[in-house]
């Protein structure tokens, strides 16, 4: 019973969202309504709305783990030894830790842990048990070299505050603590299909590069733009 | 190991990580003052481990604002 009311819940945020982007006026008074700060396209902002509407404890997941376009990286990731990071960009949704955590330790870095622990639910996240979520502080990267458990430090790198430690909308310290660290870095992007399911693209490793070089390298694969823009 | 022991040899070992040598040290300094980055605090953090011999714990050297609460801390784990 519990089983198919969470499944018709999942059903019910992606046909919701289905239903918002096949219709346009639909879609304006959204876009009105609401401010897309993390800057999502329509479907992902609108799933992540509608699934944040739930609200704690009954937070809706939104349709199940993103479908992985290259599993020959993941495979790659998941095998990899010792410590690594992987970077991606806001969704609203934990959809790396969803990937990752049923098979690896992942550190998670977060602003808060309520923020931390909503995108876990609303992502549908297992294996709560393999994720530790760490606040941003200076010594976020010791906690995590010295971690004898968790072995991937998993990082949002998009950033709208307007400061030095951003660059075209990407924060380069996490860039920087790599290079120096020499750890191999993973990428990841989450694009939302207009059939309200995700789909992932993994990238890497990427090591043995300056920082600056890194950053262009993240923006490329991540094929859209970042803060500062304005407002739509 | 007393507090006072530790003073010395923990001036030294921040020392080697501060760019700016002449940056007065003492137990009032502040941490946060000191200008390292995540790397030069994990590298501190592994260093002074390795000149007292022990095992820090991140979180609560995080919550020591001076040296001369990381002295203390020192010498209440050792």
């Amino acid at each position: 019973m519990l089983r198919r009311l969470f499944q018709s819940e999942r059903n019910a945020c992606s046909n919701t969202v289905i239903a918002l982007a096949r219709n346009r006026l639909a879609q304006r008074l959204f876009r009105v309504a609401t401010n897309n700060v993390i800057r999502n396209s329509f479907e992902g902002y609108a799933a992540e709305r509608i699934s944040r509407l739930a609200k704690y404890p009954v937070s809706m997941p939104y349709g199940g783990p993103p479908e992985v376009t290259n599993p020959d990286v993941l495979e790659k990731l998941c095998r990899h030894p010792g410590k690594i990071m992987v970077f991606s960009v806001h969704t609203g949704f934990s959809f790396i830790i969803s990937l990752l955590a049923p098979r690896r330790k992942v550190l998670s870095v977060a602003i808060s842990s309520d923020y931390g622990e909503i995108a876990h639910r609303q992502s549908g996240t297992t294996h709560l048990e393999n994720i530790r979520l760490v606040g941003v502080t200076p010594f976020t990267f010791a906690k995590f070299m010295k971690d004898r458990e968790y072995d991937v430090y998993c990082a949002l790198v998009d950033d709208f505050h307007q400061s030095a430690a951003v660059r075209d909308g990407i924060m380069f310290q996490p860039f920087a603590v790599a290079a120096r660290s020499k750890l191999p870095v993973y990428f990841a992007k989450f694009h939302f299909r207009p059939d309200a399911t995700v789909e992932a693209t993994l990238a890497g490793p990427f090591g043995d590069m300056p920082p600056e070089t890194m950053v262009s390298e993240f923006i490329r694969f991540q094929d859209r733009k970042f803060y500062p823009i304005p407002p739509e | 190991m007393r507090e006072s022991d530790v003073r010395t040899d923990l001036v030294e070992a921040v020392r080697d990580y501060m760019s700016d040598t002449a940056v007065p040290l003492d137990m009032a300094t502040k941490i946060k003052d000191l200008g390292l980055d995540s790397i030069d605090l994990l590298e501190l953090l592994l260093k002074i481990e390795e000149t007292f011999d022990i095992e820090l714990d991140v979180v609560a050297f995080e919550k020591c604002e001076t040296l001369g609460e990381v002295a203390k801390h020192i010498a209440n784990v050792k």
